[in-house]
């Protein structure tokens, strides 16, 4: 029973190494799929039925590693934020793994770093050693270098180098920023850290900022803040479908997760109102660049940066409803996030084509495809009755003391809706475009979608609509099991005033696209897409990041 | 005097990760950043005048271990990622046949 954390990071990696072995004896592929599958599921039946009584019970798990005892040795602490971030991961984890079964012929290679991004995003969120947080952080972007440049695609090569690059850089200042804390309090350990290296403690307040600010730089580029973010609208848009699900909807997530994991240890409480400001601009700034983008996965890719906004706003305000609000707005976007990748996916993998402009009448083609589509975008831009609605009530409800935030995130949530119309127009029929511009596209090339595809996408859309249909229950569990605390009052989201927000957000955001689709606002599109920051100045930007960061902390 | 000569260091190393068009030169200043860290860290365990932690009869000021211990894992993850890099390079050779970046990027750029 103390063991499962343990084996909650063994278990991919075992799987990963027994698939590398295997693959020296000349088996048939389907042994590799069998036995990450299977790896896969025993993790989740672990979570699932061993650690579930931990939540009920309010305990931490904790296992010694080597059996030293904290202070000295490395552990695994499974409390109930790392329970539901394992948790919704491995699930993800599934259903990108069944999707990619037939999408293409993957080689070996590409389930062994998928199991090992898998054991690496485990033990980022069960750790509290920060060292040891350091070690597995590595362990998973280096899988997901690899995992981005799998299809040897110029494009994706260039997206992969850019991101080790960024990302590297990044890791330099953690860990510089572990180096600051050691120095400070002599200890690793996370729980040890936050008893000694505090300001109360008497370390000195300038150290204090150094330190946090390196710390919330370095993951903060996983984690796609804003300045922060340029590598990943092309890692994600070029990696393959499954790995983008998994890269969009759990590591950007599980990084944020370690962040909120140490501000809270460190009791850097001054920091929280910091994310309120960096959470509102990352959910405004990207959403105008994905209304300009002409790539449908490029689009999606930038509004997760977006949506990671909504929850790192939320995050910000720090009340019991807000934390919640952004816990539950975390888990919806990786549903619904990973349901409109794996049905852009399923578009490409029909078409062979993934620009907006060429894509036109698929409803016909592919109606299925279309359906689960219009789900997740009504999840994603929170349209009642789905999901994102619920979320997006929380955090807008908890958002209301700081006028200016809200508005950013209002005019965010009227983006995604233009950019999301923009996006369900390739189901419809668009005579005008489908003379001019379909080029190479011909209706009739269609390939048809294997079924192994078309499971994860049906299972995603029944989840997105139950738990927009009965927020009640999840709202409860995770205020009183994951955050133990109580929601003061007593909520209710579908009420006639949030119905009617969200019909004014839909109303403005289709009139936002209409004037998108006019030549004016495509020639506005036109040059907003052509000012991406390249690789010199992303890295500059860090830097910048960095330092405003530093600053900020001292004028609070 | 010898902390301010490793963050001089690893300024030079981020320096060159910026400024450089070559990506080779990207990568070596990646490098030369992480090495500055390595010493960072050997400092923060160092003390003038004490010996190394093997504990024998009559020795008593010892040196901090344990961040040499973790400088040889994050070498090692630094090696990791300098070949994953070269490797990176290699096939942005093959593809695009330049190493400057700007001239890579305008490549890839969309259309």
């Amino acid at each position: 029973m103390n063991s499962i954390p343990l084996f909650l990071i063994i278990i991919s990696l075992f799987a990963a190494c027994l698939i590398l072995l295997i693959n020296f004896l000349k088996v048939p592929s389907i042994l590799t799929k069998l036995i990450s599958l299977s790896s896969i599921i025993i993790i989740l039946i672990l979570i699932g039925f061993f650690t579930a009584s931990i939540l009920i019970k309010k305990q931490i798990l904790i296992y010694n590693l080597g059996a030293w005892k904290e202070p000295l040795g490395i552990s695994l602490h499974m409390d109930g934020l790392a329970w539901f971030s394992s948790l919704f991961g491995t699930i993800i984890a599934l259903f990108a793994l069944i999707y990619s079964l037939k999408e293409k012929n993957y080689s070996f290679k590409f389930y062994f770093f998928f199991l090992i991004l898998l054991s690496g995003m485990q033990g980022v969120i069960l750790t509290n050693d920060i060292f040891n947080m350091f070690v597995f952080f590595e362990i998973l972007s280096i899988a997901s270098y690899i995992l981005i440049a799998y299809s040897r695609e110029n494009k994706a090569i260039k997206a992969s180098f850019d991101y080790l690059l960024i990302s590297s850089l990044g890791m330099s200042l953690f860990l510089l920023g572990i180096g600051l804390i050691y120095q400070g309090c002599g200890s690793l350990s996370l729980t040890e850290i936050g008893k000694n290296f505090n300001i109360k403690a008497g370390i000195s307040p300038s150290m204090f900022r150094l330190a946090i600010s390196l710390i919330i730089v370095g993951i903060g580029i996983k984690a796609a803040f804003v300045p922060l973010h340029f590598w990943l609208p092309n890692a994600h848009a070029y990696a393959p479908t499954p790995i983008s699900v998994l890269l969009s909807a759990v590591m950007i997530k599980i990084s944020f997760l370690a962040i909120w994991r140490i501000i809270n240890t460190l009791e850097a409480i001054n920091f929280q109102y910091f994310f309120l400001w960096i959470g509102s601009l990352t959910a405004l700034i990207p959403v105008i660049w994905a209304l300009s983008q002409t790539d449908i996965k490029k689009l999606l890719a930038y509004h997760s940066v977006s949506q990671m906004g909504f929850i790192i706003a939320s995050f910000g305000a720090g009340s019991a409803l807000s934390l919640t609000g952004s816990l539950y707005h975390l888990l919806n976007h990786s549903f619904f996030k990973s349901l409109l990748f794996f049905s852009a996916g399923a578009v490409i993998y029909a078409t062979g084509i993934r620009d907006l402009r060429k894509l036109s009448g698929l409803y016909k083609k592919m109606p299925y495809v279309a359906i689960v589509s219009l789900v997740g975008a009504l999840s994603i831009t929170g349209i009642p009755p789905f999901n994102g609605f619920v979320s997006k009530t929380l955090i807008t409800t908890s958002l209301k003391e700081y006028p200016l935030p809200s508005f950013f995130i209002f005019l965010a949530s009227v983006g995604t809706v233009a950019s999301f119309t923009k996006l369900m127009m390739i189901f419809l029929n668009r005579e005008k475009v489908t003379q001019k511009n379909l080029g190479n596209f011909s209706p009739d090339k269609i390939r048809k979608i294997p079924k192994t595809m078309i499971y994860p996408l049906i299972s995603l859309s029944i989840i997105c609509l139950l738990s927009g249909i009965f927020p009640s229950w999840i709202i409860k569990g995770i205020s009183n099991f994951i955050l133990l605390k109580d929601l003061a009052y007593p909520l209710k989201v579908y009420s006639p005033s949030n119905i009617g927000k969200s019909l004014t957000i839909l109303g403005l955001g289709i009139f936002l696209y209409l004037f998108i689709s006019t030549k004016r606002g495509k020639q506005i599109s036109l040059a907003i897409r052509k000012r991406e920051f390249g690789l010199n100045n992303s890295l500059l930007l860090v830097l910048a990041g960095l330092l405003v960061f530093i600053i900020f902390m001292k004028i609070l | 005097m010898e902390f301010y000569l490793t963050f001089l260091l690893f300024l030079i190393g981020i320096w060159g990760m910026i400024t450089k068009e070559n990506l080779i030169k990207k990568i070596m200043g990646l490098n030369i950043a992480d090495s500055a860290i390595v010493l960072f860290f050997i400092l923060i365990g160092h003390r003038q005048g004490s010996t190394a932690p093997i504990m024998e009869k009559g020795i008593k000021d010892v040196v901090d271990p344990l961040p040499q211990a973790l400088m040889l894992t994050a070498i090692v993850i630094g090696i990791c990622l300098t070949a994953l890099a070269l490797t990176l390079v290699l096939k942005i050779d093959k593809e695009y046949r330049t190493l400057n970046i700007s001239e890579i990027e305008k490549l890839s750029r969309d259309e």
